[in-house]
């Protein structure tokens, strides 16, 4: 499907010439089939064979975008992770799914690198975690994400590529996406929000398409002035970047955002000097789930009240309560979790999903999120599990036994207050700065706790199980 | 260039941004970003806020320029610009 809207738009007057780019690397969708047949005859002569699911590492540039796209106009198994790097990027390597045999990614430092030259760009390793088996992972077509679960036991979202072309032609009719459309990128590719909102949307309605890797605000502005978008896909934080450093505004035909909603005056604000901002509701598992409704006036549309996309149907788990968890069913959601050894996980109940999402219910089917269930929380745009802070501290501060991590209500421009406390190991010191420190070499920036608390003990449950109540209320 | 305006922006970046850097660890000459300093995005927009707050100045869209930004001493040279200083 993917394959065949590109030859479409290769073929068109109104799409060849149209670009994807990176500000460094720039083709045409006239060019893409050609490179495509270039990839087909460098894997060809590689140990990768079509039917195999292989990791592919991805970040926002153009190299690495051309080979997402080519693998998904192949039908091509892939797991699909951020680029990463350092000592999070080695941890994560340590637990990368036993059934892809190599792992792919692009060096992007490599001088002559040449989009229609594979050899010059591409770098196939071995994973050293495969382990052959006959499980749930010989399935053509598939494309696996990573859920914010524990890195000490990912647990994958597996999606069939038929149907995240039906989800990304969702967004393409809630978005009236067009051929003379240009899309600005600045939010990473390897995640849903872009993955399944933007690029594949993007491809499919032909635009051109700009992607910004690791985005701050100048590098935002510089493209912005280059590329001259009227799409744009933002999050709470750079919409908050945007309001606090910009001088000028700019008339965008349409800003998408996604993740926590947005206080009403700064959407006003926002509105005043950019133009549309729509929210777009979603998950890993099931993409584009809502948005809010073009059409409608500001007034609700800041109150933050959403209409499901087509497929899409809504409820709340108890019927008889104001707020409850949102379940959603969703004709082109994903298939399954797997483990990392390819085993399915238990993902739905009697065919719902349950999105941990607190909501509310209006009429017409239309509905309001209203907070998170569990624990978990939104951080810079990007869902953080406390399982995962907890397990990337317990395996790379040296001396540190056990941590619980809790979220405190009161904001930063990060989202809420992350709070880490830990229990050292017998006979270990380690001071709560310098273990914050530590943080920061070991994991992403927006995962790194605000605050860092050492206990002597951490409290626990009868069961044994770390009291995060207790801590909590530590917290109020 | 006086060395107060440095002193002042090593001073922002280790008091105001939360980027686990010490002054003596500032090193004026090489990148600000994820391959120098480590300042990320959130981090660079304090720091032109708190460039802004204190040194008085504005700095409009259109100077903000990933050369700008390439280094603290590209950057102290701009201030002393926009300040006459």
């Amino acid at each position: 499907m993917f394959k065949q809207a590109i030859l479409e738009h290769a073929a068109s007057a109104e799409c060849s010439g149209n670009i994807i780019t990176d500000g460094t690397h720039t083709c045409t969708y006239g060019e893409l089939p050609g490179i495509f047949e270039v990839l087909d005859d460098f894997f060809s002569g590689t140990a990768v064979s079509p039917g195999e699911c292989v990791v592919f590492r991805c970040g926002n540039s153009l190299p690495e975008a051309v080979l997402l796209l080519w693998k998904l106009s192949r039908e091509r198994d892939i797991v699909l992770l951020p680029r990463g790097g350092g000592i999070q990027r080695e941890l994560e390597d340590l637990n990368l799914p036993e059934f892809c045999r190599a792992k792919i990614s692009v060096n992007l430092e490599a001088e002559g690198l040449d989009i229609a030259v594979p050899g010059s760009y591409v770098d196939i390793r071995p994973n050293s975690n495969y382990k052959a088996s006959g499980e749930d992972t010989a399935a053509a077509g598939t494309v696996y994400l990573r859920t914010s679960g524990s890195t000490a036991e990912p647990k994958l979202v597996k999606h069939t590529i038929d149907k995240l072309y039906e989800n990304a032609v969702n967004c393409v009719g809630r978005f009236e996406l067009r051929a003379a459309d240009r899309l600005l990128i600045p939010v990473p590719i390897y995640h849903m929000y872009a993955f399944g909102a933007a690029i594949l949307p993007g491809v499919i309605a032909g635009v051109s398409m700009h992607l910004i890797d690791n985005t701050n605000i100048i590098k935002y502005l510089e493209r912005e002035k280059q590329f001259k978008p009227n799409v744009s896909y933002m999050t709470p934080t750079l919409i908050q970047m945007a309001l606090r450093t910009r001088k000028s505004n700019y008339d965008y035909r349409l800003m998408v955002t996604a993740g926590d909603r947005i206080n009403k005056t700064i959407v006003e604000d926002f509105e005043t000097r950019f133009g549309k901002l729509v929210n777009l509701y979603g998950s890993t598992e099931l993409g584009a789930i809502a948005t809010s409704n073009l059409s409608a006036p500001l007034e609700t549309r800041s109150h933050g009240i959403i209409e499901p996309m087509p497929g899409v149907d809504i409820r709340l788990r108890d019927a008889g309560k104001e707020v409850s968890e949102i379940l959603c069913r969703h004709r082109s959601g994903f298939e399954t979790y797997v483990d990392k050894r390819g085993n399915r996980l238990a993902a739905f109940r009697d065919g719902w999903f349950m999105t941990k999402d607190l909501g509310r219910m209006f009429d017409g089917n239309r509905f309001k999120v209203i907070g998170r269930t569990g624990n978990s929380i939104n951080r810079s745009g990007i869902l953080v599990a406390f399982s995962e802070v907890e397990s990337l501290m317990e395996q790379g501060v040296e001396a540190v036994a056990y941590v619980v991590v809790t979220a405190k209500e009161g904001e930063n421009v990060r989202g809420k207050t992350l709070l880490a406390y830990c229990q050292l190991k017998p006979g270990a010191q380690m001071s709560d700065t310098d273990i914050r420190s530590r943080c920061f070499d070991i994991m992403q920036r927006h995962m790194v706790p605000d605050r860092v608390k050492v206990m002597v003990e951490l409290p626990r449950l009868p069961n044994g199980k770390f009291d995060r109540k207790k801590l909590g209320e530590k917290n109020a | 260039m006086p060395e107060t305006i440095m002193d002042q922006l090593k001073a922002i970046i280790a008091d105001k941004l939360d980027v686990n850097l010490k002054v003596e660890e500032i090193d004026q000459n090489v990148s600000l970003y994820e391959d120098g300093l480590g300042l990320d995005s959130i981090a660079i927009v304090d720091l032109i806020v708190s460039i802004e707050k204190g040194f008085s100045i504005t700095i409009q869209d259109e100077e903000l320029s990933a050369d700008l930004f390439k280094n603290l001493t590209t950057l102290a040279d701009f201030i002393q610009t926009k300040t006459g200083n």
